[in-house]
């Protein structure tokens, strides 16, 4: 893949004769596993958590994190990076709710996350912030508004898909065929809770437990998020085994 | 008083660029008439022989809070008026913050709803940024050096804020010259001399729910009763552990009624 | 209509300060605290404009906490009296702070001191000195009765003379908050007038 890198990679403004921006690339590349799966009850996210070392606290990493009461966003890739997109995902969502009294759209807020992604290669000379390469992170977006639920992804370039079902991150591509087998638009929560779950635990390395593994749910009927504790993770993972 | 902004003509540092949305956050967004003083201009203008009539704002109403055993009890009349004009006798003075917070409004109306409203934005992201709720003393805080900032432009405000956080149930008073006052008993507008009265003489540390959703019901009453500029329904609030719940809405005429037992006047027969 | 009262005794400065915050008519509170404690060997009594109090004494109270912190010893009362009435000179053409305020402090080397300044800027190191309306009453009484040499027990009974004089010629009377500062620290002497 970057056999013809070359002098290419260094900046983020230039296009390599093959057309790939390899900076762009390079981040794509530091994406750790995360899966979503959207039904019409509602959005299913499961994410993997890395314990680099038995004497880490499980707890202080957090990998699926709340924008606002229906919208949550599992993270995968360079978490400092992270901060500052949903950051500005928080601000943007309760600017919104300030100017229209109202809760912001899922695409909307999508889009104004992009919108900052895409900031990197700007080079204004003053006032704008400056970034000097794109974030490391991909996004699955999960969320609820009256158009139901829904799940987007986004990638470092900027780019948003909407998507049924999605795997991001390392050992995605297995993931997602699995994904693309098994899904089927009359799934229900529960199934596609289970589908996320039977996914990840393919891919993973370890074995699934309530300190490696993060759900979160969003459902249609409440308009709101939930992200599971240790018992609910427990209840879950006894589900596969079943 | 003047606290003329003065960023636009500096240099942004490396902070400032860096981090925008931070920036936005930390000051109030807030246009500013393209004069060095608004403040002295508006009272040049309006002093001038043929000068259009003043601004005048509403500051008729009657506002109060106070803290018992069972929580806090907010009570407000809904009448807004312009000079002798009753403009509404429906407005919703109980401003909902947040979940758990509740503000009140009196003086400008404008001014209330835009800056309770900004605070509950700060409020949320506090929450989402810190992962729990915002204490009462640090929300009225933030409305108190907001309103600090913009002393002398004009700003009219009283208001309570109250809501029920790790310490228990609180009550601060933050009005437009920057006060900003922790209390057991507060009241705000045209009426509050008169609701004081009730209030006063009528409260009791120890009261059940009922007996305080009527000690603020009658005190913003008989402020309705005396203040002219006070008047509508009157709502009532009550601050819990989880949050606050709206307790009634009573016309103030059907509560006179009520309180001195009028029977109907009825009609001549011819 | 507010009183600030505060002079040196033996070892120790005392200081007074009504405690209600009126607005027009109305007493919002008899409760308040205006007698701020900085560094734990200080206190900053102020009067004046609502809402200038809280911000001009918090802003120098923080910003003496961060002198202490930089530098790893705490600014001398003499010291923060001039930082202090140099904050006040420099804002007064831009954006007034419109509050008078007394600064009582102890020293190791120096012993208990006492400074009066005023909102526009002025700064003078006395043994007593008082604010607001109720000077006229006090200033009299205080040239009769004051001297630095009065035990803390002689000093309280003074103050409790100033109060009754308060009550009984001062159009205001409500409840006061006393402190003193010593080489003992700061406390908060209960106070009947």
């Amino acid at each position: 893949m970057f056999l013809t890198r070359s002098e290419y990679d260094r900046g983020v403004n230039t296009f390599s004769p093959e057309g790939r921006l390899f900076q762009v690339e390079y981040a794509l590349e530091a994406i750790k596993l995360g899966i979503g799966v959207q039904c019409e009850e509602g959005v299913v996210l499961a994410v993997e958590k890395r314990l680099t070392s038995p004497l880490l606290e499980p707890s202080s990493i957090q990998k699926v994190v709340e924008i606002d009461y229906h919208l949550i966003c599992a993270l995968s890739g360079l978490t400092a990076d992270s901060r500052t997109i949903i950051d500005h995902a928080r601000i943007e969502t309760q600017n919104h709710r300030f100017n229209y009294d109202e809760p912001m759209g899922v695409e909307s807020c999508v889009q104004s996350i992009c919108d900052l992604a895409l900031r990197f290669g700007e080079n204004r000379s003053s006032g704008e912030e400056r970034m000097s390469r794109p974030f490391g992170v991909a996004l699955l977006i999960a969320g609820v508004d009256e158009k139901g639920p829904s799940l987007y992804y986004s990638d470092p370039s900027g780019t948003f898909t909407q998507f049924n079902a999605k795997a991001i991150g390392a050992g995605s591509e297995g993931a997602q065929t699995t994904l693309q087998e098994k899904y089927s638009k009359t799934l229900t929560l529960q199934e596609c809770q289970k589908l996320a779950l039977t996914t990840l635990k393919q891919v993973m390395e370890e074995a699934i437990t309530t300190t490696n593994v993060e759900i979160a749910v969003i459902t249609k009927a409440e308009g709101k998020f939930k992200i599971y504790d240790k018992e609910e993770l427990a209840a879950v993972i006894a589900t596969l085994t079943e | 008083m003047i606290n003329i902004d003065f960023d636009s003509l500096e240099q942004p540092t490396l902070f400032d660029s860096l981090a925008s949305d931070v920036k936005y956050l930390d000051k109030p967004h807030f246009d500013l008439p393209p004069n060095s003083n608004p403040g002295d201009f508006l009272r040049e203008t309006f002093a001038h022989p043929n000068a259009p009539k003043p601004l005048e704002f509403a500051h008729g109403t009657t506002t109060l809070a106070f803290v018992y055993s069972g929580g806090i009890v907010v009570a407000v009349d809904s009448k807004s008026t312009q000079g002798p004009y009753v403009a509404s006798r429906s407005v919703k003075k109980v401003i909902e913050i947040t979940p758990t917070l509740l503000g009140t409004m009196a003086g400008g109306a404008a001014d209330c709803s835009f800056w309770e409203r900004e605070l509950g934005r700060r409020c949320r992201l506090y929450e989402l940024r810190n992962k729990e709720l915002i204490s009462v003393a640090a929300a009225s805080k933030i409305l108190a050096n907001i309103v600090y900032s913009y002393k002398g432009y004009g700003l009219s405000m009283g208001t309570m804020i109250t809501g029920w956080d790790k310490t228990g149930p609180q009550l601060y008073y933050v009005d437009n010259d920057g006060t900003r006052l922790h209390g057991q008993r507060f009241s705000c507008g045209s009426g509050s001399t008169y609701a004081y009265g009730v209030l006063d003489s009528g409260f009791k540390w120890e009261m059940n729910d009922e007996e305080a959703y009527e000690l603020g019901r009658r005190a913003v009453y008989h402020a309705t009763h005396r203040d002219s500029y006070s008047g509508g329904a009157i709502n009532v609030y009550h601050v819990q552990r989880n949050g606050w719940k709206k307790i009634s809405s009573d016309d103030c005429f059907e509560l006179y009624k009520k309180y001195y037992n009028i029977a109907p006047i009825n009609k001549p027969t011819n | 209509m507010e009183t600030l009262l505060s002079f040196v005794v033996q070892g120790g400065v005392l200081s007074l300060a009504d405690s209600a915050i009126n607005h027009s008519i109305v007493k919002m509170k008899d409760d308040e605290d205006k007698i701020m404690e900085i560094d734990g060997n200080k206190l900053l009594s102020a009067a004046g404009e609502a809402g200038d109090r809280v911000q001009f004494t918090e802003y120098i109270s923080k910003n003496i906490k961060l002198y202490s912190l930089r530098n790893g010893y705490s600014l001398s009362t003499p010291a923060s009296a001039n930082f202090i009435r140099n904050e006040l000179a420099t804002s007064i053409r831009s954006h007034p702070y419109q509050i008078n305020l007394i600064l009582a402090g102890y020293d190791k080397e120096t012993g208990p001191s006492l400074y009066y300044m005023d909102y526009l800027g002025s700064l003078q190191k006395l043994t007593f000195a008082c604010h607001g309306y109720s000077s006229y009453f006090l200033l009299g009484l205080l040239d009769r009765h004051h001297n630095v040499n009065l035990t803390l027990d002689e000093g309280i009974a003074l103050m409790k003379l100033c109060t009754k004089e308060l009550n009984t010629r001062f159009l205001v009377s409500g409840k006061y908050i006393l402190k003193f500062v010593s080489a003992d620290g700061i406390k908060v002497i209960p106070y009947e007038a």
